[in-house]
């Protein structure tokens, strides 16, 4: 009976990590309230063949990529550095669904988006601003 | 769009079932029913857990940066590992001390006792359960919207993996004692080995370990990675069209190390067992 008082008490470890995680390098969303109202939306559709974004650059801080998957095979999202540094990726986007990459604290600069349809290669990139 | 969200739901649903099922069969198999109710236990937190986390990330403002999902993931993969291996060799001296011996000494090798039962079954299952809820959530958004085909399909993937999860189950209970231990325990190490490979690659794609292209083979061409056998072999072994030179190293490194100490010949107090080359296992024949 020791042992039942313990599993909650790992559960809330697990949610300090995490919580944790939330505020990961994040000057902005520190405040619970501030983080979605300051940031971008971009809103990508996601085909077989293609992947268009509804904007091409956006403004320094939080960025929320809403990408919908409009083509038959499983695809995946990515934000990348200019150095192949992976910023952000959403993965297990299913045919039908829509997913959502939100990523805080990005800084200005040059960067390349990719969807890849089958979730394999180097995938549809684009160049992205932010500025 | 039914099938591939099918296939994803199967793959995550055996990356969580395989070590539980495994760890089910072994204390029903040598009597330790008190250990079943523990590692549910641990299932249940770690499932419930990642629904309520994939609620809030999924409905709140709050949003888990990709860095963190990763390194969280990685890590809680790379300690599963480490609980998987001591397990193994838990089996291994249960398997000795099954031939013969006191109950009591028995009884002592369960050493790892109820919480790292539980623990087991928390870490199998919760390690990447929080991507499996966010999809989830997303198949449920979509099916809010008037397309309920992606929530089929992930129910039914998940639902064949239970299937599956079963019947290994089943199996695993009818083969004789020594061949169980034998075979779960090399299953074990080489779904470990997967479970290592796999968090070594979150931790690479969150740049806290370097060489995420530096890719040691890339058999994307080749492998459809949408297909049936590509989500089957993800599931069961990790297994990557494109995999790292680390993880390809690690891989080979746990699998040989932990597969020569697991299968090496041990002591028994059974007399006669020395010459016998099968060694171990053999004995412990019910």
């Amino acid at each position: 009976m020791r042992i039942p008082a313990l599993l909650p008490a790992l559960a809330v470890c697990a949610l300090a990590l995490t919580g944790c995680g939330e505020s990961d390098e994040g000057t902005v969303t520190d405040g619970a309230a501030g983080a979605d109202t300051a940031g971008t939306s971009v809103t990508v559709t996601a085909t077989d063949d293609a992947c268009e974004l509804s904007a091409t650059s956006a403004k320094p801080g939080s960025v929320a990529f809403t990408v919908t998957n409009e083509g038959s095979s499983v695809t995946e999202f990515y934000l990348y550095a200019s150095d192949e540094e992976i910023i952000g990726e959403v993965e297990n986007i299913g045919p039908g669904l829509t997913r959502t990459l939100t990523i805080d604290d990005v800084v200005a600069g040059d960067y390349v988006t990719a969807c890849k349809p089958g979730q394999s290669g180097d995938g549809i990139r684009a160049d992205f601003e932010i500025s | 769009m039914f099938v591939s969200n099918a296939l994803i739901g199967l793959r995550e649903g055996l990356e969580a079932a395989l070590v539980v099922v495994i760890l089910l069969a072994f204390l029903t198999k040598t009597g330790r029913t008190w250990g079943v109710r523990w590692v549910w236990a641990g299932v249940g937190v770690a499932v419930a857990l990642s629904v309520a986390l994939g609620a809030v990330l999924t409905f709140g403002t709050r949003s888990l940066s990709f860095e963190a999902q990763q390194i969280v993931g990685g890590t809680a993969s790379i300690v599963a590992v480490g609980f998987v291996t001591a397990m193994v060799f838990w089996m291994k001296s249960a398997a000795r001390t099954i031939s013969g011996e006191l109950k009591g000494r028995l009884d002592r090798a369960l050493d790892l006792g109820p919480l790292a039962v539980a623990l087991v079954g928390f870490l199998g299952v919760g390690r990447e359960r929080l991507e499996t809820a966010i999809f989830f959530y997303a198949t449920a958004e979509a099916a809010g919207a008037g397309n309920t085909v992606p929530l089929l399909g992930w129910a039914v993937g998940i639902g064949g993996a239970v299937v599956l999860g079963y019947l290994l189950y089943r199996g695993a209970l009818q083969i004789n004692l020594a061949k169980f231990f034998r075979w779960t325990g090399i299953g074990l190490v080489v779904v470990a080995a997967g479970i290592l490979a796999y968090g070594l690659h979150d931790l690479q794609e969150a740049a806290v370990l370097p060489g995420l292209n530096t890719l040691a083979f890339d058999l994307s061409g080749t492998i459809n990675g949408g297909s049936w056998y590509a989500a089957l072999l993800k599931g069961i072994v990790n297994f990557t069209p494109q995999t790292t030179v680390l993880q390809a190293v690690a891989w080979v490194l746990y699998v040989g190390v932990v597969l020569f100490f697991f299968l090496r010949p041990t002591r028994t107090t059974v007399a006669a067992a020395p010459e016998r080359t099968p060694a171990p296992t053999e004995t412990a024949a019910v």
